[in-house]
């Protein structure tokens, strides 16, 4: 299988250096919710720069902010074949969709962006690219993409390929 | 008055800038309003802002309220305190019910642990975690 079953481009928002992704919110039943600060925590403790708590997913970026970052959003049936070689990071995690949306909202307040898939429980792809140029200072060359396949069980996360940059 | 705390012990130099901000008379009630951050944005925290120790860029006002843009002060902070500091605008706004055109206090703790002088390349904070 070497195409997606479902893809969409769109643009999201990368703000105060990261995008918060999730398919079901934790602060819907808590609205004191932090998970935002732990999947933070987890991200930069770990050294994967893609943080978990509660379900959403912390993708950092070195771009401090960017309204209309390019991110495609693919389901594919079967884990998808490896690409990490064009990308600068690559990180696995779970991402639980219940009702078939998934959330992208840069950080600092910043209205979510949705995004509809099949309703499922995936394993996810994280990957970013165009790090090096933004760190430089340029503005508007970074991308993403989010690619999802079903998983059977639970998985924790999984560095594949971490930016240089990060590890200066 | 709704409130957004900022821990120094987490945040030593994004705690400078908005301190140092009052001090200058910049103001200590701030209104959300998203849809002016991209404009902000572009009048604050340019390219052009010299990070000579590797940090990222603060503005206070923040970008994200009608206060911030053109007259912002710019101090060069860690990136891990502009990623805490995003972190606890999500939360804080969403906690306390902060929507557009909602004025907000801005409140300091720790206020011992706000750095002494500007970011050098090191980050000082005595609580590297901001969750």
């Amino acid at each position: 299988m070497s195409q997606p079953s479902h893809a969409v481009d769109l643009d999201v928002e990368v703000n105060h250096g990261q995008i918060y992704i999730y398919g079901a919110a934790p602060w819907a039943d808590d609205p004191n919710s932090d998970a935002v600060l732990r999947a933070l925590d987890d991200a930069r403790q770990s050294g994967r720069f893609v943080g978990v708590s509660d379900g959403l997913v912390d993708l950092v970026s070195p771009a401090q902010w960017n309204f209309h970052a390019p991110m495609r959003v693919e389901v594919w049936p079967l884990e998808p074949p490896a690409d990490d070689d064009a990308w600068d990071q690559v990180v696995d995690v779970d991402l639980d969709v219940p009702d078939g949306r998934v959330w992208f909202e840069g950080s600092g307040g910043r209205d979510p962006i949705p995004c509809d898939v099949p309703p499922g429980t995936y394993r996810a792809r994280v990957s970013g690219r165009g790090y090096a140029e933004v760190a430089d200072g340029a503005e508007g060359l970074d991308s993403y993409r989010l690619r999802l396949w079903p998983r059977d069980g639970d998985t924790g996360p999984r560095s594949r390929k971490v930016w240089f940059g990060y590890e200066r | 008055m709704k409130f957004v705390i900022f821990d120094a012990a987490r945040m030593p130099f994004i705690t400078r800038n908005i301190s140092t901000a009052w001090a200058a008379g910049k103001p200590g009630v701030l209104t959300k309003d998203s849809s002016a951050e991209a404009a902000n944005r572009k009048q604050v925290c340019l390219p052009s802002f010299a990070r000579p120790h590797g940090g990222q860029c603060d503005e206070y006002p923040f970008a994200g309220t009608r206060q911030g843009g053109a007259g912002a002060q710019e101090h060069e902070v860690p990136a891990r305190e502009n990623q805490c500091q995003g972190g606890t605008l999500s939360t804080r706004y969403r906690a306390a019910g902060i929507k557009d055109g909602d004025d907000y206090l801005v409140v300091i703790i720790h206020p011992d642990q706000i750095a002494s002088g500007p970011f050098q390349g090191v980050d000082i904070a005595e609580d590297q975690t901001c969750g």
